[in-house]
């Protein structure tokens, strides 16, 4: 393939001589993203409409190159690696605006590289928000979060990404522009596409633009916390709090080691000694908010928790949810590798869940912290080692994959909300029926004959080295 | 550059020297989880939207340059050169990586190993032959800017003012009036006859043996004219001396920015601001007085003293303030306009006449830039002597 003749060339045509990189720095630089994997990209370059993503994916057709689409490069599952040579990463950050704002039917169309922080700092005068909320918010675009099915802390009463998505502009591997989805809130007329694309990871086409449903601003966020012996216990009260119909807009367990790394991390917040907190975020008008955190008070002590608290105020609130947002960071200072993974289990099996984190842990001498969304099954286990160490590393890659596996056993998934980039995909097989292996490649070989969109994310290609045990 | 230059994991295979640096710093290059959070900090990200140029992005080349992965290049160079070093991403890392400790010893590896540019060595030799960065003859300029103010000084005092080169040589009746307006209001304190530039420019580049050699030649004349306090009109200074002096000479006497000793003869009652300044006003906190030193209250004071004045803030300020790009002027000209546009542009948007700093550097930098949107960079020294009567002007 004619990088430097002939592609090079054409693509700075198409986006202008300053929008095209491929210095060896800069392909290094875009080789990776917050996951622990690494592709050398051939190129990379900036688009700024959705003509200029259209010509390029027409180029990328008459010259047989791949295209992986990029936004912040925040995702944690190597979903915009290279997985094979000969491929381009076309950042779309820069495309970053509000289309249109529809007030009266609670929609916003945005382009693919517009923020979510920013896009909520837009909404709110208007006195709405954009509720799925990664923790990455303050990073993650709407292209990353669509092609993720991004959830977050909400998750729990929002849904994620997917329930937001009414439609989609997307560039097809033809090079051609449609638009899917309707405006109209009940909308049953035909396949719904936009749920496919939703979460395909940029494997089926490439989104230049989103129309998502906004949600006005509750009246108040109000938190409890109530600290366990165990997250085994923690586990337990999360599914009576959900089982009794509380609602929470979010509930989130940090086990024991987490909150030590907190306190270290903040050098003011101090927790009583436990096994693992349980905090509860509850949202709608005062009064009704107010009464169901006096019960939760309730619940907690019945469920036996060794000390609860209650933050009515904003400045509380913000404090508690402060300690929540650091708790990846907090782990980052333990070690130098820090890797976060996303399993999620049936509630039922929440409490085994973390019993299972604590033996693999054992097993392979890697220490492992857990915090994440109890309330919908979907923890974060981090990993801590150091990769410059080759045993260690060995060690910690043997116990992601036995942490994925006891997820499985579990009835679960080992990815609630992260993908499966180039990082999991020796996964597939174990969560899938091979029947349902052919099903996704039929459906990818539907849109993406040529494999230009992300080729070997998701679904692997010949060659790629898929088990992460392998040695390279 | 092909996934074959990858040995195992994400390490790179050494086909370059090694760049080395202490284990902490090397450390904290393999802390980062390249979240990303510095996109939303990092200024000159900002205004080049390349990762490469990104905090994320060079935290990455230094590793590879730890690896052996990459030569030291110009590209790399012009990379790792472009950091104003103005500490934002560190505000926003969840991670809390040391950026500007870790840049530092790269610098200091780069240069011990003469991968300088030449611009930067014209400045370094300019501090070290001629005292001051801008290649002047210092004592000359000094005598000129503070010959008569100095000669109604106490020849000796345990206080010092030090100018600074920058404000001295770029804005000489602004430092003039400081010092004017520090006797006015009572202030004991004394000036040397000519000052020697505290180095920082040196430190920040990486030439560490020079900077040291400046620093130990300060610290002694401090030291044997028994000076106790500094105060400085430069946040830069101040900076340099509270912190890499102190590392250096822990007696180094303590360094006060103007604004802090301002804040404090205003409370007094000592300076009493009379002449109004009719406009709308904001205020860029610099770097080195915001969030190296965590001064951000004392010009704000300052500001809601003086009459007439209607001030309104920056839409990021205090620890989010952005920076002028002052630091990487040379050679990086027109990276520093975009990054100074930026400001002057969110002045704009609130429709001020004038912006305030306390910075010649930031001065200098916004002031290049502003005159095109018909906006005045003022430094608040200068104008409280205007508001108290003892200069006539305030620009």
């Amino acid at each position: 393939m004619d990088w430097q003749g002939t592609i090079i060339p054409a693509l700075k045509k198409i986006v202008g001589e300053n929008n095209v990189l491929n210095h060896a720095i800069d392909l290094y630089i875009y080789s990776r993203d917050a996951s622990i994997d690494t592709g050398m990209p051939a190129a990379v370059a900036f688009a700024n409409t959705t003509e200029e993503v259209a010509d390029i994916v027409k180029l990328a057709n008459e010259e047989g190159f791949s295209i992986i689409p990029r936004g912040a490069g925040s995702n944690v599952s190597g979903g915009v690696i290279p997985a094979k040579p000969d491929c381009l990463i076309l950042v779309v950050a820069r495309m970053n605006k509000v289309v249109d704002l529809d007030v009266e039917n609670f929609l916003i169309t945005v382009e693919p590289g517009m923020v979510c922080l920013d896009l909520n700092t837009y909404l709110e005068p208007y006195g709405f928000y954009f509720p799925p909320d990664p923790a990455s918010d303050k990073t993650a675009t709407i292209g990353g979060m669509v092609n993720n099915n991004s959830g977050g802390i909400r998750a729990l009463k929002y849904g994620v990404t997917e329930e937001w998505v009414m439609g989609l502009e997307i560039v097809l591997s033809d090079g051609s522009v449609v638009n899917i989805g309707n405006k109209a809130i009940k909308f049953v007329c035909g396949y719904d596409l936009v749920s496919l694309f939703v979460g395909s990871e940029g494997t089926l086409g490439i989104i230049t633009k989103a129309m998502l449903k906004i949600q006005p601003l509750p009246a108040v966020r109000l938190v409890a916390s109530g600290y366990f012996n165990s997250a085994f216990e923690a586990g337990k009260c999360v599914r009576e709090i959900i089982k009794r119909g509380f609602d929470p807009s979010g509930t989130e367990i940090l086990d024991y080691k987490t909150l030590k790394a907190v306190e270290e991390y903040s050098g003011t917040l101090k927790f009583p000694e436990c096994g693992a907190v349980v905090l509860v975020e509850l949202d709608g008008n005062r009064d009704d908010v107010e009464m169901r955190l006096d019960k939760l008070e309730d619940l907690f002590k019945e469920m036996g928790a060794i000390k609860s608290e209650t933050a009515r105020d904003l400045e509380t609130c913000t404090q508690v949810w402060a300690a929540r947002k650091a708790a990846f960071p907090a782990l980052t200072l333990r070690r130098p590798t820090a890797r976060m993974e996303d399993v999620s289990v049936p509630l039922k099996n929440l409490p085994t869940m973390f019993q299972e984190i604590d033996r693999v842990s054992e097993k392979n001498g890697i220490e492992i912290a857990t915090f994440g969304h109890a309330g919908d099954g979907n923890l974060h286990p981090i990993l801590l080692w150091d990769e410059r160490d080759p045993d260690e590393h060995r060690r910690a890659l043997q116990t992601l994959v036995d942490l994925w596996h006891a997820a499985v056993e579990l009835e679960g998934t080992v990815t609630g909300e992260h993908g499966i980039g180039v990082s999991k995909l020796m996964m597939m097989p174990v969560e899938h029926q091979p029947k349902v292996l052919e099903l996704k490649k039929k459906i990818k070989n539907a849109f993406d004959p040529k494999n230009i969109f992300c080729p070997g994310h998701v679904l692997p290609i010949p060659g790629q080295r898929i088990n992460i045990l392998e040695d390279d | 550059m092909t996934q074959e230059d990858v040995v195992s994991g994400t390490m790179l295979k050494p086909k370059h020297k090694k760049m080395r640096i202490d284990a902490d710093a090397e450390t904290e290059t393999y802390r980062c989880v390249r979240c990303g959070f510095c996109r939303f900090a990092c200024p000159i990200f900002d205004a080049t939207q390349m990762e490469s140029y990104n905090c994320r992005g060079r935290i990455m080349l230094e590793r590879a340059l730890i690896e052996g992965g990459f030569p030291v290049d110009d590209y790399a160079m012009e990379i790792l050169y472009t950091c104003t070093l103005c500490k934002k991403c560190e505000e926003h890392c969840p991670a809390k990586i040391k950026v500007v400790d870790v840049m530092d010893r790269v610098r200091e590896y780069l240069a011990d190993n003469n991968y300088t540019l030449s611009e930067h060595r014209g400045i370094a030799d300019s501090i070290l032959e001629k005292g001051n960065t801008h290649g002047m003859d210092y004592p000359v300029v000094f005598n000129e800017v503070f010959g008569e103010i100095k000669a109604t000084l106490p020849k000796e005092s345990s206080t010092l003012y030090y100018a600074g080169c920058v404000g001295t040589i770029d804005y000489p009746d602004n430092s003039r009036a400081g010092v004017k307006l520090l006797k006015a209001a009572g202030e004991e304190f004394t000036m040397f006859d000519s000052e020697s530039c505290c180095g920082g420019f040196l430190s920040w580049l990486g030439f560490k043996p020079y900077f040291e050699k400046a620093a130990k030649k300060n610290i002694e004349l401090f030291k044997s004219r028994g000076i106790e306090t500094i105060i400085t009109a430069c946040p830069m200074c101040a900076s340099v001396f509270n912190e890499e002096y102190k590392a250096i000479s822990p007696d180094t006497p303590k360094a006060y920015h103007i604004s802090e000793v301002l804040e404090r003869l205003i409370d007094d009652g000592k300076i009493k601001m009379t002449k109004p300044l009719e406009g709308k006003v904001t205020f860029k906190d610099p770097c080195h007085l915001g969030r190296y030193a965590l001064k951000y209250d004392p010009p704000r004071k300052i500001i809601e003293s003086i009459p007439g004045i209607e001030f309104v803030e920056l839409p990021e300020t205090k620890g989010d303030a952005r920076c002028c790009g002052g630091p990487i002027r040379v050679p990086y000209t027109e990276l520093r306009n975009d990054l100074s546009d930026e400001i002057v542009k969110d002045a704009a948007k609130l429709g001020v006449q004038y912006i305030l700093t306390t910075c010649p550097t930031c001065h200098h930098s916004i002031g290049m830039r502003a005159y095109r949107e018909r906006i005045r960079v003022l430094e608040l020294p200068r104008l409280v002597a205007y508001s108290a009567g003892v200069v006539d002007s305030y620009r």
